[in-house]
């Protein structure tokens, strides 16, 4: 079938209602971009879950980072979206501006080249993400050790989505009938995980690419077929997944308990350095216990959205007091956030 | 004479001026350079058009210009969307000591050149150098004069045709990597170049069905979209499919999370006709190598009053805002 008849078959849907989440910022995006929720009939709608990786990262890490960015002589070398997490009113760019040392970069292994380059600073590598970034800071942690630098830190706020996938659908308020696994997680962690969720959980769900095609592809998998787990991905994701990837990330980092953003703590859905590359964690440049306590703002619903039980038009600040140019939360701070999607695209409603 | 430019070269003595007529003035033959203080120019015109723009661009060599060709563009482009014949350029220096010499005299060339390919003459300019860390290496500021050809009366209205000369996002894509040093072996090139010969060309032949020209430098042709539409109270369609970006530019913009509607152009311009010459305008862009992608992307509407909208594949429509803030590289 070709995507327009499948397009003109979600469009004719008139079954039950269907509420399906996404848990992937590129999949938030696209899906906005694509303008493919205008057209759903009333009966369907697709939620932001969880997905982007600095959305969820707790203001306690930026905490962190803020202090690690403020001490002499460090450099903190980040991925762009963190520039511009609000923390007690001001962002890392704020920081930047006022003369903190921040790096933009690419690849975490540019922060070898870094740490060589400064042996007189400490440099911090902000290490955020999910199972697809996972095995790049591995990688840096395995070589960091490899040559022995003592001047190179990790502050790690990586996370693991099956725990937390798990986790919503547990939630009764939330009902999920079906959910559009994250294509690029998949291919590092293969079929296996999600497979395990559908059985264990009986809700359906599809892997699922990127493009607007693939995004047709599951949404109609997912409404018009009876089996409950579909890899609508398979030129890429595999049952077993990138098993060079996951051997790196499981030698280098053990799973521990996380805080997320608006959703608190989940077992299991974070990573650690294991024993041996302790002295490689940025924790131990601060001493936590002397920062002070962190106030959050009540007013932001980042949180609600995160769980997928708000829109983010819903929210009071939305597009008012928050915007991308004056975020208040990391929703809309985020290239890949969902109130940043909504912002971008559906702000002034739909045209037709 | 030392490899590096020295504080002294800025100092207006002996030094600045053996600088400037060895660096400059010899390459940018201005037979008018004496001891005064302003040049002197004929014009043959009942109108001017006068611009000025300054260049900080870092690294000031890319793949596929430099600072200095850069400077040169972007005035010529700036007087060519106009309407006008480039003709005369006026440059300033901002430099750093420690500036290595054959990297001045590089970019010096390569002005000269840009220059002289437009028949457009650098007639004066001004030197000054600056303590170490007072500035990133070198800025340049251009100003120019062109005639003014050919004047349009055409007001922006439904129907008018949106035209791009070619390919979007190279340059931004361009600096970025030169920038970071990412995919060093990828043949992606700024697409800095002067288009005063097309758009004169254009504008001689055609200058009544012209509603506007506009180069979308900083911010891309996203933000020049909206700054047409502005408060007239009409809309501009763009069709997604239609608008060229090199597959290069595209994957890289798709591995980092950019979208090339808000990169920089520094060898493009958008075209506005009115409806039914856009093929004529196509005709007289595509001869041209800078403008042989040259297409139609969108119309001007009544519908989608004050925004930019791009038609979707799904059949929708998407606001296309303004550039916000700048676009970072994402994690995943």
């Amino acid at each position: 079938m070709d995507t327009k008849q499948m397009l003109a078959e979600i469009k004719g849907y008139r079954g039950a209602p269907v509420r399906m989440m996404e848990v992937c910022g590129t999949h938030t995006m696209n899906i906005a971009k694509s303008g493919i929720k205008e057209i759903l009939p009333p009966a369907i709608t697709i939620v932001s879950g969880p997905g982007c990786p600095v959305c969820v990262t707790d203001d306690h890490y930026m905490q962190v980072v803020f202090a690690l960015a403020m001490r002499e002589n460090t450099i903190i070398a980040t991925f762009g979206d963190l520039l511009k997490i609000p923390f007690d009113g001001k962002n890392l760019s704020d920081l930047r501006s006022n003369g903190c040392d921040i790096r933009l970069i690419y690849s975490p292994l540019d922060c070898i080249t870094l740490a060589e380059k400064h042996p007189d600073k400490q440099v911090v590598f902000l290490s955020v993400g999910f199972e697809t970034t996972t095995p790049l800071s591995a990688l840096l942690l395995q070589k960091t050790d490899a040559r022995n630098l003592d001047n190179l830190f990790l502050l790690v706020g990586n996370k693991v989505i099956p725990p937390t996938i798990a986790l919503l659908l547990e939630d009764s308020e939330l009902r999920i009938d079906a959910l559009i696994y994250p294509g690029n997680v998949c291919v590092m962690t293969g079929e296996r995980p999600f497979r395990e969720i559908t059985s264990q959980y009986h809700v359906k769900g599809a892997i699922c690419g990127f493009s607007d095609e693939a995004i047709i592809t599951s949404i109609h998998t997912l409404l018009f077929s009876e089996q409950l787990f579909h890899n609508c991905y398979q030129n890429a994701v595999s049952y077993d997944g990138n098993s060079v990837a996951q051997t790196i990330s499981q030698s280098v980092f053990d799973g521990c308990d996380a805080n997320w953003r608006g959703m608190g703590p989940i077992k299991k859905s974070g990573l650690k350095p294991k024993a041996q590359y302790a002295k490689y964690d940025a924790m131990r440049l601060v001493d936590a216990s002397a920062l002070p306590e962190i106030r959050t703002s009540t007013q932001c619903k980042c949180g609600e959205i995160l769980k997928g039980k708000m829109n983010p038009t819903e929210c009071p600040c939305f597009g008012t007091r928050c915007t991308p140019l004056s975020p208040m939360g990391p929703c809309m701070v985020s290239s890949e956030g969902s109130c940043a999607a909504s912002y971008l695209y559906v702000k002034n409603g739909v045209f037709e | 004479m030392t490899d590096e430019v020295k504080l002294y070269h800025g100092n207006g003595g002996v030094m600045s001026h053996q600088l400037i007529k060895d660096v400059f003035v010899s390459r940018f033959s201005c037979d008018r350079y004496v001891s005064v203080d302003s040049a002197i120019l004929t014009v043959d015109a009942d109108q001017i058009a006068y611009t000025t723009d300054s260049y900080v661009v870092s690294p000031i060599f890319f793949n596929g210009g430099d600072i200095g060709k850069i400077a040169v563009c972007g005035t010529i482009n700036d007087l060519a969307v106009s309407g006008a014949k480039p003709l005369f350029l006026s440059c300033g220096f901002i430099i750093e000591e420690g500036f290595p010499l054959s990297s001045l005299e590089k970019i010096a060339q390569s002005m000269a050149d840009t220059a002289k390919e437009c028949g457009v003459q650098i007639v004066t300019g001004d030197t000054k150098v600056v303590p170490r860390g007072c500035a990133d290496q070198l800025f340049i500021n251009t100003s120019g004069i062109g005639a003014v050809i050919a004047k349009s009366d055409a007001v922006l209205g439904a129907g008018d045709k949106v035209i791009v000369t070619g390919t979007i996002g190279d340059h931004g894509t361009s600096i970025l990597l030169s920038r970071e040093n990412l995919f060093e072996d990828s043949d992606i090139k700024s697409d800095c170049a002067p288009l005063s010969r097309m758009l004169n060309d254009l504008s001689m032949q055609m200058g009544a069905e012209i509603v506007l020209m506009k180069d979308p430098t900083r911010g891309g042709v996203a933000t020049t979209l909206n700054e047409i539409i502005g408060n007239t109270g009409l809309g501009i369609e763009l069709d997604e499919g239609t608008i060229p970006v090199a597959t290069a530019v595209n994957a890289v913009c798709t591995m980092l999370g950019l979208d090339p509607l808000y990169l920089a152009n520094e060898g493009k311009a958008l075209v506005v006709v009115k409806q039914g010459y856009e093929a004529q305008a196509l005709h007289i862009l595509t001869q041209y190598e800078c403008g042989k992608d040259s297409c139609v992307i969108g119309t001007v509407t009544e519908a989608f009053k004050g925004n930019v909208v791009s038609k979707t594949k799904t059949g929708t429509h998407r606001i296309i805002e303004m550039l916000y803030q700048d676009q970072l590289p994402r994690i995943c």
